[in-house]
């Protein structure tokens, strides 16, 4: 092994990522170049001075017992308690769907078990579209506040209540609008590793589709096919709630579960 | 969550919230916000703790937990110092620079250099590094992962880990010679 190509293994040989064989042979041209000795040498020690000045911890006591405390809050609540918040921001968005300005009569308001493409198809499509275009973030004009103060402004919807921070980490897109006549809300999230999940939410309330069903924490789901896509159905609060994502049926169950 | 689950999230994760600060910190620079994020990294992991494969790295599990969240919710807030320009420095640095130095005088530059650079000097050079490069750094250099590791915390592809180091590391190089000259290193060799 020569300079040149040492050079080249200079930065896995300082972090320890090279195979046995490379390093040894890094190694050995190490022995006999007293220069790329020096040079390697320096690396060495520039990584240990950043790591040993960083290693300091900051003064993590006073937010651990802060966590402590949070976590056996959350758990001293019973289950339904838990998920408050969660519901709060779902009764918000579906109160947004029945105030907002987009009006989505335009889709024929199809019956979801018929033929024609339903909303949350719709709307599962311009996710993807809106994630193929490369969009990690949220749209000009659909911000979480904008979300909140449509809440608040047009429904005298509590502005104390926001939406949840965690969904909104998820929350790519928004739409809300009406779907068979009835108020409806569709959210494009971010589902299981950043794969592209949508959630339909609207007062519909017949039964649930027929196909398999799946039980977690005391609800009903029904993981059904629709129009070629498998699609996840819910009851929640008199409310159908329906996810379609790109990802697999366990995690879009596993999702839906969650939010 | 069941008793033993509670007590068993509390187990594993409460002994890492001292480095997740520490990255935390580096993420946001700014000590409340890291706080804040590592405070819901908590909540989120605890959500999800029945996810959490038994077994493998829960160290590595939060991080990327956490990544997430600052990508998603806090970057957009986080206070942008000057960070320095793109234009790559070359190979061995600071090697180069010292060996110069020790040309010009004889003497060993190596520790008067290393003896200027205080955790706040460091500090600073790791904050203007752009973001992309500073999270490679700090996950490999300070916290010790893996660079597989650091590709799956960051959702990277390994190469690009590799790529990131490399330029990292040279930028930081170079943002270290600029903070040990400004705190007087090679001050009388060069005026």
């Amino acid at each position: 092994m020569d300079c040149r190509k040492a050079a080249q293994y200079l930065y896995e040989y300082v972090d320890r990522e090279l195979d046995g064989q490379t390093m040894a042979e890094v190694e050995a041209h190490l022995k006999l170049c007293s220069h790329c000795f020096d040079a390697f040498d320096m690396e060495f020690k520039i990584k240990e001075l950043v790591r040993q000045r960083m290693a300091a911890s900051p003064q993590a006591e006073q937010l651990k017992m802060r966590i402590l405390a949070e976590l056996a809050q959350i758990a001293s609540q019973p289950p339904n308690e838990t998920s408050r918040a969660k519901r709060l921001w779902l009764w918000g968005a579906v109160a947004t769907g029945a105030g907002a300005v987009v009006l989505l009569f335009a889709f024929g308001l199809p019956d979801w078990r018929g033929n024609s493409s339903p909303f949350v198809l719709q709307a599962a499509a311009e996710h993807q579209n809106h994630l193929a275009a490369g969009n990690s973030v949220l749209p000009p004009g659909v911000s979480i506040d904008s979300v909140n103060s449509v809440l608040a402004s047009q429904l005298g919807f509590n502005p104390e209540v926001n939406l949840l921070k965690d969904v909104a980490l998820h929350l790519k897109a928004f739409h809300a609008g009406a779907w068979n006549g009835k108020p409806a809300a569709c959210l494009y999230l971010a589902g299981p590793n950043g794969k592209p999940v949508s959630i339909l939410i609207c007062k519909e309330t017949s039964p649930l589709p027929k196909g398999e069903k799946y039980r977690h924490n005391g609800r009903e789901y029904i993981l059904a096919e629709y129009n070629g896509m498998r699609m996840a159905f819910w009851e929640w609060n008199g409310m159908l709630c329906c996810s379609v994502g790109q990802c697999s049926e366990k995690e879009l169950l596993e999702f839906s579960w969650s939010v | 969550m069941a008793g033993q689950d509670h007590k068993e999230f509390e187990q594993l994760t409460i002994p890492h919230a001292d480095a997740l600060l520490r990255t935390a910190l580096r993420m946001t620079r700014n000590s409340s916000d890291a706080e804040d994020l590592v405070q819901e990294t908590y909540l989120k992991a605890y959500r999800f703790f029945d996810r959490f494969e038994r077994g493998t790295n829960i160290r590595a599990w939060l991080f990327k937990i956490m990544t997430n969240l600052f990508i998603n919710s806090y970057r957009n807030r986080a206070k942008r110092p000057e960070e320095t320009s793109f234009d790559d420095a070359e190979e061995f640095f600071l090697y180069n620079k010292l060996a110069s130095e020790a040309q010009k005088d004889g003497t060993n530059p190596e520790k008067e250099l290393f003896d200027k650079l205080y955790t706040d000097e460091v500090q600073r050079a790791l904050d203007r590094l752009p973001e992309e490069f500073r999270m490679v750094v700090q996950l490999n250099f300070v916290e010790g992962f893996s660079y597989q590791e650091v590709a799956e915390i960051l959702g990277i592809e390994l190469g690009t880990v590799k790529s990131r180091l490399h330029r990292g590391r040279k930028l930081l190089q170079k943002m270290l010679w600029e903070f040990a000259k400004k705190s007087g290193f090679a001050k009388e060799k060069s005026e």
